[in-house]
């Protein structure tokens, strides 16, 4: 993508008169400004922000469904909104919230459509069917109609039949929304093994911070239609993570010094958690280890999502500012 | 005219939306309700219009009125009330208008499809069953009575007029349903064709009970190719020359109304926003 924006229309409410029928006022949102990137092959990229920050638009634009209003977008070497039609056989796309199954018939009905639609090979299809059968558990599950399944295995289901034909790049639109623990965890160890067995592009975006802390190298960071992080995870990480949680166990009760007491977050028994700056945990943790004679040292980074909503903290300040 | 690899190609293309047919066949088993009734709502209605003509035919004493005799005249209304359940229906409008509204379009839009096709081959099956259906039952039970039935290139002019009228049917339900792009609310505009359809394609009153001059302009509307020209066809109020040159006009109808929709989709796509996940 390089230089993309997009802006939507939004008709102005409160016209009157005989002209508001035939003419309707628009002002214009723009919902990406000047975004550009670049994702290598078989790359795992977490395209991620706030509610509202352009996700879905961004991947509507490169699964070519949308025209964008300025700049240009090649995947593959196709210009999505322009060869759509081509340029859908060789990418995959979930959309977590609807569904590519019929809702009526069976899930091999479906799977058999979308064999015809792709214009599978009947080999490749029953080779496709088999390896989704056993990566993710489908065999009970082919015969039944979608509209019985629940949604875990619905979103199962919509995940082989989007991979079916073998694409090079796929887009997961929130593909664990509403899942339970289990059935995202089923789900991530596929998208895993897709990745790094097939060499597949994916790109996913979400609000799960888990599925991007498990699956994902490197994270887009999109807030108001402008990308305001583009690099790994540790990256993000180092940038924006506060501080460290350092549990010690202590073989007895020490006394900490006044110097470390603002650091002390709890106290169980011999067990002492300190809360330490980023930067300075590795001044701090030896020190902290003469306090008395430790059993056991760990030191916690700070999860994801914890960063993550520390991001969307500032980012909601910052435009209250504004 | 073609190669081995075009043809290769179109059989594929082919397969490809007939497996979208075949899908839908297999959701049949689903709405057997749906079905019988389609098939039974014909026939009130053919009760309802028909026993006022009939009170027609008896308080006049006439034997014919417009060139329909009674019976022609029962057959008449059975037939474009059968001919009436191919049309996709308000069904095919509300589809298309909750993918615009939702945002489920996106989902058709991501797969190598051609959504128009897609939609007529997905919206065809119900009503191509239950119009044979309700047109065979037509045709027996014409023979039964005496009646009319379209014979040789009559009989032939007969389907090609019904394949016309499914094409012009097609192409307005889902031109109504793509305006969705541009309106929210599709359903008053549905309403007002299908009542205008009514008075103008001679579902009602056949065609040949207006005026001269009304007569010849509503020939030129597409509103006739829906009724009257199938209807009439049936019922052998056309000689074959006058059926083969309707049912032309019927396919030149099906080929601009056609135009129009694909032109219409592709300028709606352009517009359309898809906001939020």
């Amino acid at each position: 993508m390089q230089h993309v924006c997009k802006s939507f229309s939004v008709p102005q409410k409160g016209q009157r008169g005989w002209k508001s029928l035939f003419y309707r006022r628009n002002r214009h949102i723009e919902v990406l400004s000047n975004i550009s990137f670049n994702v290598n092959q078989g790359e795992f990229v977490g395209y991620i922000g706030p509610n509202g920050a352009g996700k879905s638009t961004t991947i509507k634009l490169l699964t070519g469904i949308l025209y964008p209003s300025q700049g240009s977008i090649s995947v593959l070497g196709f210009e999505p909104h322009r060869d759509r039609y081509k340029y859908t056989y060789r990418i995959g796309a979930v959309f977590g919230q609807r569904s590519l199954l019929e809702y009526d018939i069976p899930v091999m009905d479906s799977f058999v459509l979308y064999k015809s639609i792709y214009e599978l090979e009947k080999q490749k299809f029953k080779k496709r069917l088999h390896l989704f059968s056993e990566l993710l558990d489908l065999k009970e599950l082919l015969h039944i109609p979608v509209r019985k399944l629940s949604l875990g295995q619905r979103m199962r289901c919509e995940i082989a039949a989007s991979l079916l034909h073998e694409p090079q790049v796929v887009f997961l639109d929130e593909p664990t929304i509403g899942l339970d623990a289990l059935a995202k965890q089923e789900i991530r160890l596929f998208l895993k093994k897709i990745n790094k067995n097939e060499k597949v592009t994916i790109i996913l975006t979400t609000h799960d911070m888990d599925d991007i802390e498990e699956l994902c190298e490197r994270i887009i960071f999109i807030n108001e239609g402008s990308i305001i992080f583009d690099g790994p995870q540790e990256r993000l990480k180092s940038r924006y993570a506060t501080h460290k949680e350092v549990e010690i166990v202590y073989e007895k009760s020490v006394t900490v010094p006044p110097e470390f007491e603002h650091l002390v977050k709890k106290i169980d028994a011999h067990t002492y958690t300190f809360k330490v700056t980023y930067f300075d945990a590795v001044e701090i943790i030896p020190s902290l280890l003469r306090l008395g004679p430790a059993k056991d040292v760990s030191i916690h980074e700070q999860r994801l999502e914890d960063i993550v909503k520390i991001i969307y903290r500032d980012a909601a300040g910052s435009a209250n500012g504004k | 005219m073609y190669g081995n690899e075009d043809y290769a190609v179109m059989k594929v293309l082919a397969g490809k939306y007939f497996i979208v047919f075949l899908t839908q066949i297999k959701n049949l088993a689903e709405y057997k309700v749906n079905i019988t009734l389609k098939l039974i709502r014909p026939l009130i209605m053919t009760l309802a219009v028909g026993s006022l003509w009939w009170v027609l035919f008896e308080v006049t004493g006439r034997e014919t009125i417009g060139k329909f005799s009674r019976l022609s005249f029962v057959i008449y209304l059975l037939t474009i009330r059968f001919i009436a359940i191919f049309s996709p229906g308000g069904t095919s409008i509300t589809n298309i208008n909750e993918e615009i509204r939702t945002g489920n379009i996106t989902m058709r839009l991501v797969r190598p499809i051609h959504y128009l096709l897609w939609l007529f081959c997905r919206n065809l099956p119900i009503p191509l069953v239950c119009g044979v259906t309700g047109v065979f039952f037509v045709t027996i039970l014409s023979i039964g009575l005496g009646g009319p039935v379209p014979r040789g290139w009559l009989g032939c002019c007969f389907v090609f007029s019904v394949l016309g009228t499914i094409l012009i049917q097609y192409a307005i339900y889902q031109g109504i349903g793509i305006l969705s792009f541009w309106i929210y609310e599709v359903f008053p505009l549905e309403r007002f064709y299908v009542t205008v359809n009514r008075i103008l394609s001679g579902e009602l009153i056949p065609l040949t009970l207006f005026g001269a001059t009304a007569q010849e302009i509503l020939q030129y509307l597409p509103f006739a190719c829906l009724a009257f020209i199938p209807g009439g066809i049936f019922t052998g109020i056309f000689t074959a020359e006058q059926a083969a040159l309707l049912v032309t006009r019927q396919f030149g109808w099906a080929a601009v109304l056609w135009i129009a929709v694909i032109f219409l989709y592709r300028k709606g796509l352009r517009k359309y926003e898809a906001q939020g996940g």
